[in-house]
């Protein structure tokens, strides 16, 4: 009986040794274009858009999967964040050694999505979204996909398509349950017409009551159906409306999207709120235990190391310091002069721990 | 006249577990009190403290969304639906 070698075997070549030619389009697209709806000049289409997801977790890494596989020809990715156990359940491109790096999740996704094909242009990005750089992410843009986990910035986002003239693909998960609807600047209602102006602060998020993988990979899957009915230009093809599932019990419903408010801000006044807010110097995380403080300035890892050394437990990487502070919490440095005070949910705890170790 | 009334698995706590039943009211209006008459610890999730539809809750009627209905004294007709929704942040 013959053994079957194991992955880590050695004696088993690394994947790419026998085929030395490169993937042409033809080969790679075939099945999808051989789908009428999209067919060749649909392809051409998907392979000359240009499409922004915002966060990289779990709706996040099921839309950019699809959106590589199937050849968008630019994809930024943005997410603030870094690979954590957690994520694992569900955030379909990361694996055990990006955990083992603490690798942010913008740098871990583009290295898969690469991979995955290397005809797509990617812009990884490892950054908060804020009312400073909104605009600035959407630049060039065609289409943004929604993989955030609160409706601060899923506000934000939607007032800077809505300024933008740019459809946003609102999608979200919880437990067993999530939403999913395409805006349209000028078509259709805003995300604030339906959810109003609130940032939600206290309800039910994946960190609270949990969630399955299933039900984001749905929600993720309906997201972009609709990207790709929008790249290859069906808009009689569109779903519409606003689409709730449960699939524990099973309910699911695709509702009217509203017609836009008579006094919404964003949709009929072009007031666009969220991005005249000032960006918080704190905020707290997906309710898990995390604060996150904006300091002003850049940092610099290397030299952060060896000052933090002598008090904490420190480890870095390219993009990120950990320091395991003896009070219990671990504070993580960006390049970019965030910090996430990591162990607590009190912003003035946060910010005690960061003035002591980060200064003011 | 009943209509059906579903509510998310998440607040079904409120309505001694079920996310489907059944309301007996003449008006829409009128299933709008009763539901959270019958269902008190229900008030807290749908209504602030002003009395209006809490930010990220919907409600809608068959196909349409209660806030952008000018009248609520709809009568029922059989096989009416009323759906709370609260919008889904978690990504
Ligand atoms: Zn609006």
């Amino acid at each position: 009986m013959n053994e079957i070698p194991s992955p880590s075997d050695k004696r088993v070549p690394a994947a790419g040794r026998m085929i030395m030619q490169p993937i042409t389009p033809n080969q790679r697209y075939s099945r999808q274009t051989l789908f009428a709806p999209i067919g060749p000049e649909g392809q051409r289409r998907i392979s000359s858009s240009r499409v922004l997801i915002v966060g990289m977790g779990a709706l996040g890494t099921v839309l950019a999967s699809h959106m590589v596989r199937a050849g968008v020809g630019t994809l930024r990715i943005v997410d603030r964040d870094y690979v954590e156990p957690s994520n694992l359940q569900r955030q379909m491109l990361y694996d055990e050694e990006d955990v083992a790096g603490a690798l942010p999740k913008a740098v871990a996704a583009g290295r898969k999505l690469a991979r995955i094909n290397s005809d797509v242009q990617l812009d990884p990005i490892v950054s908060d979204v804020t009312p400073l750089n909104a605009e600035k992410l959407m630049k060039g843009i065609d289409l943004v996909l929604d993989g955030t986990d609160n409706f601060r910035t899923r506000l934000l986002l939607n007032d800077a398509c809505f300024k933008k003239g740019i459809p946003f693909v609102y999608g979200g998960a919880v437990s067993a349950q999530g939403m999913t609807a395409m805006l349209v600047p000028g078509e259709t209602c805003c995300l604030r017409c339906l959810i109003g102006s609130g940032d939600g602060g206290g309800g039910q998020t994946c960190d609270t009551v949990g969630v399955i993988a299933p039900i984001v990979d749905i929600i993720a899957s309906f997201q972009a159906v609709e990207a790709l009915k929008h790249m290859v230009g069906d808009a009689g093809a569109r779903r519409g409306g606003l689409l709730s599932l449960e699939v524990w019990h099973y309910h699911s419903m695709n509702l009217k999207l509203p017609e836009p408010r008579k006094d919404c801000p964003t949709c009929r006044l072009r007031q666009y709120p969220a991005l005249e807010a000032d960006a918080e110097d704190a905020a707290t995380l997906c309710g898990r235990e995390t604060v996150q403080i904006q300091g002003a300035r850049p940092f610099d890892l290397e030299a952060w190391e060896r000052r933090l050394a002598p008090s904490c437990t420190v480890s870095r990487n390219p993009f990120l310091l950990r320091a395991e502070l003896p009070e219990g919490e671990r504070l993580v440095l960006f390049p970019d002069g965030r910090v996430l005070v990591q162990g607590t949910e009190d912003p003035s705890r946060a910010r005690t721990l960061y003035d002591r170790y980060v200064g003011s | 006249m009943q209509l059906e009334v579903s509510v998310p698995l998440l607040i079904s706590d409120c309505t001694r577990g079920r996310t489907r039943f059944p309301l007996e009211a003449g008006t829409l209006a009128e299933a709008l009190r009763l539901l959270v008459e019958t269902y008190p610890l229900l008030r807290v999730h749908l209504y602030n403290e002003q009395g209006n539809v809490r930010e990220h809750v919907l409600l809608y009627y068959n196909d349409d969304n209660i806030a952008w209905l000018d009248d609520l004294d709809i009568p029922i007709q059989p096989g009416d639906k009323l759906r709370v929704l609260q919008a889904v942040s978690g990504g």
